[in-house]
């Protein structure tokens, strides 16, 4: 086990009426080197749990225990930086974080920060650029004069650059096309293979759910399904969230398996063929 | 969602009832009144007026503290301004003497006052801001404006003009939160290090929210212009402007506390 939430509640306060629930008596633990789907619906709370993994929030009650350091919602900042270290966070259309005159100098910044000297956080940057795929004649470039797919990919890089244990991404693929996902799912799988534990809030089921070990979701702050994502998606959904098309497409046509890719999905076709 | 600038908060208030105009013109005098009081009845009157007026938003106090302690720090700096350069006006004026280091109790008042002063203009403009939605705002500004028209001003793109920063302010604070967020979880740290190095880490955090300002500041010059906003003929507004009664009775109430705000600072002189 390497983290487990007990009994952690957030409260989003409000101006005008009572502070509402954002996570409400949240238990869970999380293995090494699980690579989890987090879905459910807009508010449901999936980003305030990547926070609270990140402990950019603290929980308003409970606590999370993080290898054995316990955070609470009084845990110093120093305490706070120690458990970051360990986590690199890919927010939402990332390449809005950039900001160093070049490629090299934003990469190298969070392993600047976490305590590496300018030497290490320029061999750390360069091995991480090269493992993304961003080319050397790019390294030098002013970030504000890339594509977005490529400011995409520093960005990540920029996360991936102190080999975080965890890896928590924030609707990775939204506004990617089918190329820039293919590469990032390359990266992930990379990642993942190292041993990293990844954990994806997405609404991308699609791509998504055929990877993942695990996949958790969310309704009003609260749990309602934690299983494997064969498992969660054999049952029929509610509102909450849409199975892949995969399988949306193998029920129509009566099958009673729970293909999550397109390969399991021809898979099956194939063997009632034969 | 911390910071109160520019939000709108829906409430059944008398306030929210108000023809924008009324608080515009209320908001816009209350500030060279400010400038008036000059003794502490003349304060006291308009903490009244201002608390009766926070009672009547029926917005909860904390809202309005919240307002003010994103410029708590600027006014605590004012204060220690006026009370270190304030110069004794006599020997018996002196409250504390440590070196060259003499606080007066006549810089003590200004540092006072000068407070008193930022906290009630703050207090008013939320008080417009969060009773207000910011198109209603934009609407009555361009029809105190409208006279100005005449001689060729172009009052309704500056009503747009202010509408927009208005409208803009809480989306680029919530932007700027996420930005703060992303370095945060990059290692950057705003609560440890020196103020030299606190100071660099504006840096990282202005730079994106600058790019993202610009952004979506072309995006919405494009929407603008796709929809015909450039040189477009002079349009009606789907929300009509409406003078009430009760904006008349507020407006005669506040032109009472005016004068008498005049007359108690200088008349008795």
């Amino acid at each position: 086990m390497a983290i487990e939430f007990k009994q952690v509640n957030y409260l989003y306060k409000s101006f005008l009426h009572e502070n509402s629930f954002s996570l409400n008596n949240l238990s869970l633990s999380i293995n090494s080197g699980e690579f989890i789907l987090v879905a459910g619906q807009t508010g449901s709370g999936k980003t305030t749990f990547l926070r609270l993994l990140d402990t950019l929030i603290l929980p308003s009650n409970g606590e999370i225990n993080f290898d054995g350091q316990i955070i609470n919602n009084s845990s110093p900042e120093k305490i706070l930086m120690k458990v970051r270290r360990n986590f690199g966070f890919v927010f939402q259309f990332p390449q809005r974080q950039l900001f160093s005159p070049t490629v090299l100098d934003d990469v190298e910044f969070a392993a600047l920060n976490f305590g590496n000297n300018k030497a290490e956080a320029s061999k750390k940057a360069k091995e991480v650029l090269k493992q993304i795929g961003i080319e050397e004649d790019l390294w030098e470039h002013s970030v504000f004069n890339l594509s977005v797919g490529q400011m995409r990919k520093v960005a990540i890089a920029g996360a991936l650059v102190n080999q975080p244990k965890y890896l928590l991404l924030d609707e990775p693929t939204s506004g990617m096309d089918e190329y820039a996902k293919n590469d990032l799912l390359k990266i992930l799988n990379y990642f993942h293979e190292q041993g990293a534990t990844i954990i994806a809030v997405s609404h991308d089921i699609n791509t998504l759910a055929p990877l993942v070990d695990r996949a958790i979701i969310f309704r009003r702050g609260k749990i309602i399904s934690d299983n494997n994502p064969t498992k969660i998606f054999s049952k029929p959904m509610n509102a909450d969230i849409q199975p892949p098309s995969t399988v949306s497409f193998a029920r129509s046509i009566g099958l009673k398996s729970t293909p999550l890719s397109i390969d399991e999905l021809a898979d099956e076709i194939e063997a009632i063929n034969e | 969602m911390n910071n109160i600038f520019g939000r709108f908060l829906p409430t059944d208030s008398l306030l929210g009832k108000l023809d924008p105009r009324t608080k515009i013109v209320i908001d816009f005098f209350f500030v060279i009144i400010l400038l008036f009081a000059n003794s502490w009845l003349t304060y006291g009157i308009l903490i009244f007026f201002v608390a009766f007026a926070i009672y009547c938003s029926k917005i909860p106090i904390k809202v309005f503290w919240l307002g003010l302690r994103s410029i708590l720090s600027l006014v605590i700096l004012m204060m220690l301004i006026q009370l270190l350069l304030t110069a004794p006006s006599d020997q018996s004026d002196i409250l504390i003497s440590f070196g060259w280091l003499r606080i007066s109790s006549t810089g003590l008042i200004n540092s006072i006052i000068i407070a008193l002063r930022f906290f009630l203009m703050i207090f008013m403009t939320t008080v417009l801001t969060v009773t207000t939605p910011s198109t209603s705002i934009a609407d009555g500004i361009s029809s105190l404006l409208k006279p100005l028209s005449k001689i060729g001003l172009d009052t309704k793109t500056f009503a747009l003009l202010i509408s927009m920063t208005l409208r803009f302010v809480p989306i680029l604070s919530d932007e700027f939160s996420t930005i703060v967020d992303a370095q945060r979880s990059r290692g950057l740290s705003l609560k440890t290090g020196s103020i030299v190095k606190r100071t660099k880490t504006l840096i990282p955090m202005i730079i994106p929210l600058i790019s993202v300002a610009f952004k979506k500041a072309l995006t919405l010059a494009d929407t603008m212009e796709i929809r015909g906003f450039i040189d477009a003929k002079s349009r009606t507004s789907f929300h009509q402007l409406k003078f009430q009664k009760i904006d008349l009775i507020v407006l005669i109430i506040f032109t009472v506390i005016s004068f008498s705000i005049v007359y108690f600072s200088y008349a008795k002189l």
